[in-house]
């Protein structure tokens, strides 16, 4: 995986049903792309967030998935691993009949903040 | 080439390891091209040696970021920062590989109270390998 | 392009653009609420507007463009 244990860490995982599963992930501050998102002011990049989602999606169906299409994807409010050190990301994932794809809803959020929603479509790779 | 190379750094903020342009090739009208050669070393090349579906987005987002830095350096004024409110009917049809030229039109749209619609489709040797909407909120520094 | 003409095309591409079924979209309707427009998906309004009817809402004028019917006002009006 890209992003996992490199930009995010699993600090625990909470798996309500095969297909939701609820990620609380730390942040990592010392991430390498913060060094350019934007130098002297890390900020998440937001592909990082949609990135780390699939991450999460590919952990809890045990499947290797590409994002085939996003629907929407809204970013809320801007995240920095100093604003938001810990945040749940929510899974929730429907497969299709002949399981060659799920569609997935997800976000990033903490207690009081929102940081993103996305809807989309993943296809399993064999 | 309108920019190239360290010259690039003018029209983005992103820095190493997440420039994910490395040129403006045109600009017309409300439309530019851009381009970025897919290397060994991208942040976004993973384990199967193909660029993340999220490196796409970066990349079509970085170069309406490099079109909107370009807009303001003309007129004199410092690159804005953008930051992404929306990715919205995106589609990966293939993921690129190392070696892959990524060529990306970009299409500004509608601006409302500092948000902007853009439309970007990639192309690879002239196929389509993605294609999305986006919206861009532009921060005064 | 006649009245009716236009505010077929626009509930029809509305509807689309916002999930939403074309009868809730009366000529008094507070298009923000109908549609449940925030700052991000009234940018997709104007874009969805410039695009079908080449009409551009400027941001100034936004605010005379409250219900459907002032919406087909305006591009009516604006049509070339």
């Amino acid at each position: 995986m890209l992003l996992k244990d490199k930009y995010f860490k699993v600090q625990q995982e909470n798996i309500l049903t095969p297909f939701h599963g609820v990620y609380l992930i730390a942040l990592l501050p010392d991430a390498d792309v913060y060094r350019g998102h934007f130098p002297h002011k890390p900020v998440c990049p937001g592909v990082c967030n949609i990135e780390t989602i699939r991450e999460c999606a590919e952990m809890l169906s045990g499947k290797n998935l590409m994002i085939k299409t996003i629907k929407q994807c809204r970013l809320t409010a801007v995240a920095t691993p100093e604003v938001c050190p810990l945040v749940d990301v929510n899974v929730m994932l429907t497969s299709n009949q002949d399981s060659s794809a799920y569609i997935i809803q997800a976000s990033i959020a903490d207690a009081e903040t929102t940081y993103m929603e996305l809807k989309g479509e993943l296809a399993v790779n064999n | 080439m309108l920019y190239q190379g360290e010259d690039i750094k003018k029209l983005i903020p992103q820095r190493d390891p997440i420039m994910m342009v490395d040129a403006l090739v045109s600009v017309e009208g409300d439309v530019c091209e851009t381009e970025l050669a897919v290397r060994g070393n991208n942040f976004f090349i993973e384990d199967d040696q193909l660029l993340s579906e999220s490196g796409l987005i970066e990349h079509i987002a970085q170069s309406a970021s490099a079109f909107a830095g370009y807009r303001c350096v003309v007129k004199g004024e410092p690159a804005p920062v953008g930051y992404i409110g929306e990715v919205k009917k995106f589609h990966c049809y293939r993921r690129p590989a190392i070696g892959d030229v990524l060529k990306t039109t970009v299409t500004m749209g509608a601006e409302v109270n500092g948000i902007t619609i853009i439309t970007g489709v990639t192309n690879v040797d002239g196929e389509v390998v993605a294609d999305t909407q986006m919206k861009i909120f532009t921060a005064d520094e | 392009m006649t009245r009716e003409e236009i505010i077929d095309q626009v509930k029809e591409v509305l509807a689309e653009e916002f999930e939403v079924e074309q009868d809730v979209m009366t000529d008094d309707a507070i298009i923000k609420d109908t549609l449940e427009l925030d700052s991000l998906s009234l940018v997709d309004l104007v874009a969805v507007i410039e695009h079908t009817f080449k009409v551009k809402i400027p941001a100034a004028d936004l605010p005379t463009v409250k219900t459907f019917a002032q919406l087909y006002d305006y591009i009516e009006s604006h049509l070339k």
